[in-house]
């Protein structure tokens, strides 16, 4: 093998590695986006009244999303849109407004956790609405429509 | 009326851009025929047309008397000599799909043909759906004249705003049609109810529909379960 084929071949190496890392980071934070999705799903199915209501499930479920959304900005380096993922561009234009948006999705959780823990029914379901916006909030500007 | 002036309406608090009578910044300069002509013809005061993006086709059903009230209403505001954000572009632009201000207002369906054979709810709803809300707008197929193609209400369109491919929401057509609480929730907080929330031009839209009252977004809800062309009601 010739040094100038082995400096392509390590060339294209580089070329591919870089767009790995961004690939990893993007289906890790889908992934995460659909566990939140998940536990929205079973706690709006409460609050629709198709299951029973039980506040543990809504701590057990609010719990999950604030894991799920632990080191989040982390997920979306410079630049990660494109292809299969559904993230606008503007997000790191944006960044300190796209890490509000971030917060607010976390002190959301957070109230809906304290919430869950005292078991008021209706501040429950209130906190959950309050949850779902700072979802749709963030969404709203900075992911394109589902496919 | 110049941003961050709120304007309490029977749909909710709204913080609309600069429409005060400024001669500058706001519409101070625009006669009533010139309004009602921008509204319902989508033509600007200069001759320029407002096709497509403007919602026009829907605020035609929008009465004289409506639009009278309406630009009377705004003209009794302060003016206030101060730009909209660069972003926006001036009135009626900034009504991107109408879903700013005033066609949330509550204006009395004069040119709405409610169906005796519906509820009150389902009526509301058609009338907002059809209407003030012109959800069509962007879940309609449009003709080639850019018309909303009634006969295909509300089916989806495959080629919406920013090239957008917007489903339809005609529940009656649908394999695996939304429930009425499904509907509520993707219009009062704009969750699907697979768990999802919407992105795109459909999460701004809910910053609208978020705000109306729950009789409201309950009718919208019963119409869209089961609607029917507005040309033949
Ligand atoms: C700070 C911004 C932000 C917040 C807050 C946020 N999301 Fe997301 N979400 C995104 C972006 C951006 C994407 C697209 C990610 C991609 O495809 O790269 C997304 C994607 C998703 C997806 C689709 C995942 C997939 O690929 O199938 C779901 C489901 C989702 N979010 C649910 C939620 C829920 C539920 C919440 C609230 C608890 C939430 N999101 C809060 C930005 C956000
Ligand atoms: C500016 C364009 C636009 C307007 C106006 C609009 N929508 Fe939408 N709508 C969309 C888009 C785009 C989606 C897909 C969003 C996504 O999946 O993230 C959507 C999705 C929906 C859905 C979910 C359908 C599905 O199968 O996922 C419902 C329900 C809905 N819209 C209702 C309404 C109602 C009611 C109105 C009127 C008050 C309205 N829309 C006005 C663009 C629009």
């Amino acid at each position: 093998m010739s040094v100038k084929s082995l400096l392509a071949g390590v060339a294209a190496c580089l070329l591919i590695a870089q767009p790995t890392v961004a690939n990893d980071a993007v289906t890790e934070r889908e992934d995460r986006m659909k566990t939140l999705g998940s536990e929205a799903k079973t706690m709006a199915s409460m609050v629709k009244g198709r299951s029973a209501f039980d506040a543990d499930q809504f701590s057990f479920s609010a719990e999950s999303m604030a894991d799920a959304m632990e080191g989040m900005l982390d997920l979306f380096p410079a630049g990660s849109h494109g292809g299969d993922s559904a993230a606008k561009a503007k997000i790191w234009d944006n960044w300190e407004d796209f890490s509000a948006k971030n917060q607010a999705a976390v002190n959301a959780i957070a109230g809906l956790m304290n919430a869950a823990d005292e078991g008021n029914e209706k501040a429950i379901k209130k906190a959950f609405g309050m949850v779902g916006k700072s979802c749709s909030g963030c969404h709203k500007k900075y992911r394109i429509k589902r496919d | 009326m110049s941003g961050g002036v709120a304007l309490a309406t029977d749909f909710g608090t709204f913080y609309p851009p600069n429409i005060t009578p400024d001669n500058v910044h706001g519409i101070g300069f625009w006669s009533q025929t010139e309004f009602n002509h921008a509204m319902r013809h989508g033509i600007s005061p200069d001759g320029d047309p407002y096709y497509p993006s403007f919602p026009y086709t829907s605020y035609t059903r929008m009465t004289d008397a409506d639009l009278g009230d309406l630009k009377a209403y705004l003209d009794s505001l302060p003016a206030i000599g101060k730009a909209t954000p660069e972003h926006d572009l001036g009135f009626p632009f900034n009504l991107r799909y109408g879903l700013h201000l005033w066609q949330w207002l509550n204006f009395t369906p004069e040119t709405f043909l409610p169906n005796s054979h519906q509820s009150a709810a389902w009526n509301r709803g058609a009338y907002i759906v059809t209407g003030p809300g012109h959800c069509g707008e962007c879940h309609s197929p449009r003709t080639l004249t850019m018309a909303m193609d009634t006969g295909v209400h509300l089916q989806g369109n495959e080629a919406g705003p920013d090239g957008e491919q917007v489903p339809g929401i005609d529940m009656s057509k649908r394999n695996q049609p939304w429930l009425l609480d499904d509907l509520l929730f993707a219009i009062q907080i704009g969750m699907t109810p697979d768990g999802d929330f919407f992105g795109g031009s459909m999460a701004e839209v809910v910053e609208n529909t978020s705000q109306l009252t729950a009789a409201d977004q309950h009718a919208i809800a019963t119409y869209l379960a089961n609607p029917e062309p507005p040309s033949n009601p």
